[in-house]
C-alpha cells in the first residue's frame, strides 16, 4: 500500500510543483514519468507477489479518492501553467503539459478506472467526473457496460483484433465505444425503476463545462492546453485497451456464443513499479475475472494469464511502431489461442510463453 | 421426484447447449415474471431471485440480504445491473427439462447455476438494504 501511495503522489506532486515553479520541475517530473519508471521496473527485478486476495485493503479507497480530488486540481493548475499567464517559457510549458497529461494517462486514468467499479455510488461519480474532465466521460459507460461484457469478442469495439495497428484502432474506438455506450446506458435505462439524469448528458455538458473553464481561466491558450492534455489522456486510455487486449479473442462455443470471459482473454505485465503507479492496472486478467476486487489484492499467475514481454509502458512504446509491435506479439497471440489455460500440461507451456 | 430433477440437472451441465436452449429476452422474461426463483451451484444452495414487473429484481444470497436491479437484453446474453454493484452480471440462460441453467459468462470457473425450485411468493427480505 505505501508503495502505491508513495510513487504515484510523487508524480503528482512532482508535476504540481513543475505548473507553479517551472524551471528544474517540469524536467524532473516528465523524466519520473518516463525513464524513472523504466529505470525502477529494471531495477526492481523479483517475481510478481500476490497478496491475500481476500484480505480488507483499508487505504485503499482513500488513497484513490486522494487521487481523484489531486487530478482536478492538477488538471486546473496544468491549464493554467501551460496555457495561461504563468511567465513559464514554452519549453517549461510544453514539458508541464508533458508531465500533467502522463499523470492524467498513467494515474488519474486507472484511479477512475478503480472508482467507477466501487460499490459506493459517491465513489463511482468521482471516477465518472474524472473522465469528464478528461473530455471522455462516455468511457464510464462504455467501459462496464460494454468493454466488461464483450471483451475479447467482436462486439467489444476496445478489444484489438489481431493485425490491427494502434493507429487504425485509435481512429475507430472513439466514436464506436461513445455509441455502444450510449445503446447500453439507453437499454439498461429503460427499465430502471427511477433512471435520473442520462449519465451522456453529464458526459457532454461536463465536457463543454470543463472547456469554459479553461478558457476563463486561462484564456483560449488556456482552452487549447486542456484540449492537449486531455487528448494526449486519452490516447493512453485507448493505448491501454489496445496493449490490454490486442489479439486475444474468445473462441466460439458450439452454441456460437463466445465462450466466457478467462484469464486469457488479457494481457498482463508483473512489472513492480508501473504497476504501482497505475494502481496495478497491468494485473488486467483478474480485473476482468473479479471486477469488484480492489486493487491492492489483484492476482497474478503467469500460467494462465497471458504476460507481455516487456512492462505496460514500454509495450506502449513499441505499440506507436506497428512492424514491431507485430512481430513482437502476433505470434504469442497465435500460442496463447491454441492454449488451454485449464490443462496442467499447457500450462506450463503458457509460462515459457510469457 | 424432485432429486431426480436435481441429478438430472447435475448430470446435463457439461455438455454446452444448443443454439436452440438459449433464452432470449422475450423467452426469460415470460418465463420468470412475477415470480420467484431458488437456484443452486454444485449440489449447494446459492441464492434466489424474485422477478417483478418492468425487468426488475431483487437478488439474495438467502443471507436474508436483498438487493434490487434491473435485467436487460446484451446481445443473447442476459445482464442485471444492482443498485451497489456497477459491473452488470451476464448470463446465458438455457432451459432444460429440469428447468432453467444459468452459465456466468464473465468467469468460466466460477458458476454454473440450475433452477431448484420456483414459486409465485415474494422474496423474504429482512429490513431496508443498506448496501455500502
Amino acid at each position: 500500500m505505501r508503495l502505491f501511495a508513495g510513487v504515484t503522489l510523487t508524480a503528482c506532486a512532482l508535476a504540481g510543483l513543475a505548473a507553479v515553479f517551472g524551471g528544474v520541475w517540469p524536467w524532473l517530473a516528465a523524466l519520473y514519468l518516463t525513464g524513472f519508471v523504466f529505470l525502477m521496473d529494471r531495477l526492481i527485478a523479483h517475481a510478481p507477489v500476490n497478496t491475500d486476495p481476500e484480505a480488507e485493503f483499508p487505504a485503499a479507497a482513500p488513497l484513490l479518492a486522494t487521487l481523484g480530488l489531486a487530478h482536478f486540481a492538477l488538471l486546473a493548475l496544468g491549464t493554467w501553467a501551460a496555457g495561461g499567464p504563468s511567465g513559464l517559457t514554452p519549453v517549461e510549458r510544453v514539458l508541464t503539459a508533458i508531465a500533467c497529461g502522463l499523470v492524467f494517462g498513467q494515474i488519474s486514468h486507472p484511479v477512475a478506472h478503480e472508482l467507477i467499479h466501487k460499490p459506493n455510488r459517491m465513489l463511482r461519480h468521482l471516477g465518472r467526473w474524472m473522465y469528464t474532465t478528461l473530455l471522455v466521460g462516455h468511457h464510464a459507460s462504455a467501459h462496464l457496460l460494454v468493454h466488461h461484457v464483450h471483451v475479447a469478442s467482436a462486439a467489444d469495439p476496445n478489444s484489438a483484433p489481431r493485425g490491427e495497428n494502434f493507429y487504425r484502432f485509435a481512429l475507430r474506438v472513439g466514436r464506436q465505444s461513445f455509441l455502444a455506450g450510449l445503446r447500453a446506458e439507453n437499454r439498461r435505462r429503460r427499465h430502471a425503476k427511477s433512471p435520473g439524469l442520462h449519465p451522456y448528458v453529464t458526459y457532454v455538458g461536463g465536457a463543454l463545462a470543463t472547456m469554459a473553464a479553461a478558457l476563463l481561466l486561462a484564456g483560449p491558450t488556456g482552452l487549447a492546453a486542456l484540449l492537449a492534455m486531455a487528448i494526449y489522456a486519452q490516447l493512453q486510455i485507448l493505448m491501454s485497451d489496445y496493449v490490454q487486449h490486442y489479439g486475444l479473442r474468445r473462441r466460439a462455443l458450439p452454441n456460437g456464443k463466445p465462450e466466457p470471459v478467462g484469464p486469457q482473454h488479457s494481457w498482463n505485465a508483473p512489472q513492480v513499479f508501473s504497476s504501482a503507479l497505475t494502481v496495478n492496472a497491468p494485473r488486467h486478467s483478474d480485473h476482468h475475472i473479479t471486477p469488484a476486487r480492489p486493487y491492492p489484492a489483484l492476482q497474478l499467475d503467469p500460467g494462465t494469464m497471458p504476460c507481455l514481454p516487456r512492462s505496460l509502458p514500454v509495450m506502449a512504446a513499441i505499440a506507436m511502431v506497428p512492424p514491431l509491435w507485430f512481430r513482437m506479439m502476433n505470434p504469442r497471440c497465435d500460442r496463447w489461442q491454441t492454449i488451454d489455460v485449464t490443462s496442467p500440461e499447457t500450462r506450463a507451456d503458457a509460462v515459457e510463453i510469457g | 421426484m424432485r432429486k431426480t430433477l436435481l441429478t438430472l440437472c447435475l448430470l446435463t451441465l457439461p455438455f454446452p447447449a444448443t443454439a436452440a436452449d438459449v433464452m432470449d429476452a422475450e423467452d426469460f422474461e415470460a418465463y420468470t415474471k412475477g415470480k420467484t426463483f431458488y437456484y443452486g451451484s454444485r449440489g449447494e444452495p446459492y441464492g434466489a431471485e424474485e422477478y417483478l414487473a418492468n425487468r426488475r429484481v431483487r437478488w439474495t444470497f438467502l443471507d436474508g440480504k436483498c438487493q434490487e436491479g434491473v435485467w436487460y437484453e446484451d446481445d443473447g446474453l442476459i445482464c442485471f445491473v444492482y443498485d451497489n454493484q456497477p459491473d452488470p452480471q451476464c448470463w446465458s440462460f438455457t432451459r432444460r427439462s429440469g428447468g432453467l441453467t444459468a452459465q456466468f459468462e464473465n468467469d468460466p470457473a466460477q458458476t454454473e447455476l440450475y433452477e431448484v425450485r420456483q414459486t409465485d411468493e415474494p422474496l423474504m427480505c429482512m429490513g431496508p438494504d443498506v448496501g455500502v
